[in-house]
């Protein structure tokens, strides 16, 4: 498909704003065709930086093609915000609905206005319907360290944890609903999630096995909303891996020999769960 | 004769990791302990230190008697170690994150009992993050993905008798599914 040409003036723009950008969006656009204008438009009007939104205008006054503020991400769901890639560089969310908070993935945390149960108390009605989100702002390093002394750092595998085993409502997300079957990274650290006993017992059998759904529930008693909670919580956490190949759902095995020994402690130190 | 059947579990780590505390959180007998006056490094953080063993014990049922055994920290008590060690159901391997190197502690747990635990299993609880945050648990994580060894890793505080629990539920969790 043939491109306008690009006006010199569009060009030398576009030469200024393309380190600005890779800069903050970590992305070295090339900047040959109107389409490649069109998508440095986009990121200079996402940008927290004024020069960068200024150039924006000015390129998005010289090229024909519409251009449009970056769009609203349409998530049917808080998890699925949170499980999306357009949180994976820093970005400050803002809801219709909520106050606003910024999301630091690289560096594990969230930044709030608020407390974290106070998020988590916001949070809870948007599990399972539109979040409302109108926008994400980019957040550069300068802005980050100015949000640093003033904002409450809480932990983001906390607040994906939480949100996981909270809003799941018996739903897998998208992406892990394509799985064949799973298996686990790691252990999640239970020694600061907060957990019930038969999550200890999911991720173990994951880390020991891999299983469908119908697996992980037929081998560790778990009820399916619970299995796919932690299946979510763990995929928000990035410790779910994609395992090819469904295993059929292992028959429970007779508790004699170690396996009984095992019970009978287990029982004896209430972990019977 | 008795039909008591014996099952042990080893708590490992280094000086002052908490394992005399975490047997006493779990043991239903006052925890035996062989204890001298510290002398070496230890003395900075500990008034004595085990040079023997710790010992303590649940009665599970009329049949069934779990041992715990805490081995001596110290490096000169080694041989101590595999005595300890054989047929051991699992090992729960504390590691002090407030110490120089916590890593390299953590190795030469896994490196002295590699064979038992290949034949068991090993859970790390790793103490003090309130004083030292790092290394981080991803960190360890990455440190037995480098040793292609992969056991559960738990910030825990030994006092708390939950916690305790949970290493020991994710050790023998690990045997159940194995």
């Amino acid at each position: 498909m043939n491109q306008p040409i690009l006006s010199k003036e569009a060009i030398a723009l576009m030469l200024r704003m393309r380190f600005l950008i890779k800069n903050e969006f970590g992305e070295l656009l090339s900047f040959q065709t109107q389409e490649a204008a069109a998508k440095f438009c986009e990121y200079g009007f996402r940008s927290s930086q004024p020069a960068l939104r200024e150039l924006a205008q000015l390129l998005s006054s010289l090229i024909s093609a519409p251009v449009s503020e970056a769009p609203r991400p349409r998530e049917s769901s808080i998890l699925e915000l949170l499980a999306s890639d357009l949180i994976e560089q820093p970005v400050r969310l803002v809801f219709t609905r909520i106050p606003a908070f910024v999301i630091d993935k690289p560096r594990r945390r969230c930044l709030l206005n608020f407390s974290f149960e106070e998020l988590l108390e916001e949070l809870r009605p948007l599990g399972t319907v539109d979040p409302g989100l109108t926008r994400l702002e980019p957040i550069s390093l300068g802005e980050l360290a100015e949000l640093e002394k003033k904002a409450i750092s809480a932990s983001l595998p906390g607040l994906m944890w939480l949100c996981g085993l909270q809003f799941s409502q018996g739903q897998l997300l998208p992406k892990p609903r394509s799985f064949p079957a799973f298996g686990l990274s790691r252990w999640p650290d239970f020694g600061t999630l907060p957990h019930a006993a038969q999550h200890l017992k999911m991720a173990t059998f994951l880390m020991r096995k891999t299983a469908s759904l119908d697996g992980l529930t037929a081998g560790t008693g778990a009820t399916k909303n619970e299995a796919v909670a932690f299946l979510n919580a763990c995929f928000l956490c990035g410790w779910l891996k994609r395992v090819e190949g469904v295993a059929p759902p292992a028959p429970a095995a007779p508790k004699s020999g170690l396996r009984g020994v095992i019970g009978r402690i287990r029982v004896r130190l209430g972990m019977s769960g | 004769m008795s039909n008591m059947t014996e099952v042990k579990i080893i708590f490992t780590g280094t000086m002052g990791a908490g394992k005399t505390t975490a047997i006493n959180a779990i043991s239903e007998i006052k925890t035996i302990s062989t204890e001298a006056v510290a002398t070496d490094e230890t003395a900075q953080r500990k008034e004595t230190t085990t040079v023997g063993m710790d010992y303590g014990e649940v009665t599970v049922d009329e049949g069934l008697v779990l041992r715990l055994y805490g081995t001596p920290g110290q490096r000169r008590f080694r041989h101590m170690w595999e005595i300890l060690a054989k047929g051991a159901l699992g090992f729960v391997i504390l590691v002090d994150n407030a110490r120089p190197a916590p890593l390299e502690d953590l190795s030469i747990y896994l490196d002295n009992f590699k064979n038992h635990i290949a034949a068991s299993a090993a859970v790390i609880g790793v103490t003090r993050t309130d004083v030292s945050a790092q290394p981080d648990i991803d960190a360890y994580y990455q440190y037995l993905a480098e040793r292609e060894e992969m056991h559960p890793v738990m910030t825990v505080d030994v006092r708390r008798r939950e916690d305790v629990l949970m290493l020991l539920d994710s050790l023998l969790l690990s045997r159940e599914f194995e």
